[in-house]
């Protein structure tokens, strides 16, 4: 067990609650590894007498855990401290687990056993979520439209409006050019990364899905395409 | 041809109908035209017997006022002739001339006394009697055509023909009909006994309060499969336990293995069996993940809502590249020819399971491919299905190979070298199956490998 966390240490704290001893030494010894201070726990006492009055910048928590389970210490968690990143582990890779994690206010989940450079991109993501305050550009205004970046939400004449994560990724896209053209190419290289390339004719059909969603039922069309160019925001 | 219960019911109680009908309405006819001989046999007889009683027993009478009484009478009958014979055969009497028969008039002088011949000669009846007194002998000979009798007779003839080709259909109708009824209940537990299928064991047959045989059949059906519940349920949760406990200790070796390598300095040689040691480790974790997908009931596996295709399929494609790091997509969606409408994404779907499939079809994909390049296309069908398509550049399967592509531990001649544990292919079309979707290998041409997946549009939104 480590000592009581130091609130000036710049290093991110974790709170790991593993019941294997192995795999906890294990995670353990990878974050420190990766420049995190990690404290550990094996079942809820340990978390009750030790972690239960702190706060962590991240908490793992492996579900299996004598006494309460970790969907149970996720709930006490969430109620203490509504910020706090949770990463649920399971050996269990049912559904009815993630939805309880989910439900209890975990943010994340991960199914044993893992790549541990996936759980450090997990924890990193969880962390950069939590740490980075609202920046100039994070909310962008269009006529009615406004587009919560870091939140993921779009709102038009104040109804939200519902996208998918790539037609959310495209409006981002065209909103952040204020006003600009962008071109077919330059979305599909924003749109997809190396890995995936497309065609100008699946852009144009992200781009009818996103109209269908934003500017349909209203007066004001937000979408505009210059032929031959690409497409860009205004009010019309 | 293969009959129905219910035909095979209405068929046979039609056929027993028809010929105990047929006997019954045949006895009668018989009976009838007996009936109509006898009665004719007596009015002819009564005739012939009359007129000689009248013309040799009673003196005022002789053969013209018998020939006059006979016209005037009332009871005359069709075509009618009398003729009275003495005993050297010379007509003393007669009502025509013309018999119009041609009836053989010497079995009547062979007649002994007393005794009569009755038989029907063409459309006429032919009564005889040699009649006998004071050593006088005299023949009666009446021809006459039974006119209205034999009408009678073609009318019950005709009406039990009628009644009979009337009454079998109805009867077949009504048969048919009755039998649908009594065995209603029986089509409804055929169709829900089709729809059970793995996702929905827990349906059990509705039954009635009549405990008839029917209803007795659905208990002991309700039974069995209360039966075959409880064994899945055990098989799950044993399956469960046992992938909780394997993947721990494989978790604890992976994580072990990975800072053994991150953390010191290395040989070569060490470098490369700890990285084998991982990766037959994470195969192995794989491998538990895929037979448990398998062992798993969809019982318990709910859809879990409406998503959109395109974007289950980058998740799929995002989780593929931790084990497919160099894979590199061409991804399309192309609209139904002759319209511009965008197409509907939508699936009704487990998230989860689907990913899943997807990931396998994906890995797949990288595997089997001579450049790590999948060509990744959906289009929306008129049938409103969504057409996945996954194709890669490799060398294809035979034939025999390509029927086989998604049994268990399929493993085809150009998987030789290939990590896999042949079960991919098997829990995708499991999977698949459970979403309504079905999935099939097309060999384009020999270096061209596609699956194509059809799987139904959602009716509901996002």
């Amino acid at each position: 067990m480590q000592g009581t966390m130091q609130s000036e240490e710049k290093a991110p704290y974790i709170y790991l609650l593993e019941d294997d001893l192995t795999l906890s030494r294990e995670i353990r010894q990878f974050a420190i590894n990766h420049g995190f201070s990690c404290d550990v726990g094996h079942d809820s006492t340990d978390f009750k007498t030790l972690a239960q009055d702190k706060k962590y910048d991240l908490y793992i928590l492996d579900i299996n855990i004598p006494g309460m389970n970790g969907i149970q210490i996720c709930e006490r968690i969430r109620q203490a401290d509504r910020e706090a990143p949770i990463l649920m582990l399971t050996a269990y890779s049912d559904v009815k687990d993630k939805v309880n994690a989910f439900n209890a206010g975990a943010d994340d989940y991960l199914v044993k056993p893992f790549h541990f450079d996936e759980l450090l991109a997990r924890i990193q993501a969880l962390l950069r979520r939590k740490n980075k305050p609202l920046q100039q550009g994070d909310i962008l205004r269009v006529h009615d439209m406004v587009v919560n970046i870091p939140e993921a939400t779009v709102e038009r004449s104040g109804q939200i409006i519902l996208l998918s994560p790539k037609e959310f990724k495209l409006l981002t896209i065209l909103a952040q050019a204020d006003g600009k053209v962008v071109s077919k190419s330059a979305i599909a290289e924003k749109l997809w990364e190396k890995s995936v390339d497309t065609s100008h004719n699946t852009i144009e059909v992200y781009i009818n899905f996103l109209r269908r969603k934003i500017d349909k039922g209203h007066a004001t069309r937000l979408i505009q395409t210059r032929p031959g160019f690409g497409y860009f925001l205004k009010a019309e | 041809m293969k009959l129905t219960l219910k035909k095979r019911a209405a068929v046979s109680i039609s056929l027993t109908y028809s010929l105990i009908f047929g006997v019954t309405s045949v006895t009668i006819w018989l009976l009838f035209a007996s009936y109509r001989e006898d009665e004719f046999k007596i009015r002819l007889e009564e005739k012939a017997l009359t007129n000689l009683r009248l013309l040799v027993e009673v003196d005022e009478i002789n053969d013209q006022l018998l020939r006059t009484i006979e016209r005037s009478t009332l009871n005359r009958l069709y075509k009618e002739k009398t003729v009275i014979y003495n005993s050297t055969g010379h007509s003393v009497y007669s009502t025509s001339k013309d018999t119009g028969t041609t009836w053989d008039k010497s079995r009547l002088f062979r007649l002994p006394p007393d005794s009569e011949l009755y038989e029907t000669f063409g459309e006429f009846d032919v009564y005889g009697f040699h009649y006998q007194t004071q050593n006088k002998s005299y023949y009666a000979l009446v021809i006459a055509e039974d006119k209205y009798g034999y009408r009678k007779l073609r009318y019950l003839g005709v009406l039990l023909i009628s009644a009979f080709a009337l009454s079998t259909p109805i009867v077949w109708l009504l048969t048919f009909a009755a039998m649908r009824g009594l065995l209603k209940p029986l089509d409804r537990f055929i169709t829900e006994i089709t729809s059970i299928g793995d996702s929905n064991l827990t349906t059990r047959l509705v039954l009635s309060d009549r405990n008839d045989e029917i209803d007795q059949l659905g208990k002991a059906f309700n039974l069995m499969m209360e039966r075959i519940e409880s064994s899945y349920l055990r098989q799950q949760e044993f399956s469960a336990q046992a992938s909780h406990e394997l993947r721990t200790p494989l978790a604890r070796i992976i994580s072990q293995l990975e800072n053994l390598e991150a953390g010191e300095t290395h040989s070569e040689r060490t470098r490369e069996y700890l990285y084998n040691l991982r990766n037959d480790a994470h195969q192995m974790a794989n491998l538990i993940h895929s037979l448990l997908l398998l062992a798993q009931s969809a019982n318990d596996q709910h859809f879990t809502g409406v998503r959109r295709l395109d974007e289950l399929l980058f998740d799929a494609f995002e989780q593929t590249k931790m084990f497919a790091p160099n894979l590199q997509i061409h991804f399309e969606i192309e609209l139904e020819e002759g319209t511009d409408k965008e197409p509907n994404l939508d699936v009704q779907c487990n998230e989860a399971l689907l990913i899943q499939a997807l990931i396998n079809l994906l890995r797949n994909a990288d595997l089997y491919s001579d450049d790590h390049h999948a060509d990744v296309r959906l289009k929306q069908t008129k049938d409103n299905l969504l057409s996945l398509r996954i194709s890669n550049n490799g060398a294809t399967l035979n034939d025999g190979e390509a029927s086989r592509i998604f049994d268990a531990f399929m493993r085809g001649d150009n998987a030789r070298r290939k990590q896999g544990s042949g079960l991919g292919l098997r829990i995708t079309q499991r999977i698949l199956q459970y979403h309504g979707a079905s999935i099939q290998y097309i060999a384009e041409n020999d270096n061209l490998n596609v699956f194509e997946v059809l799987i139904p549009v959602s009716t509901q939104t996002v």
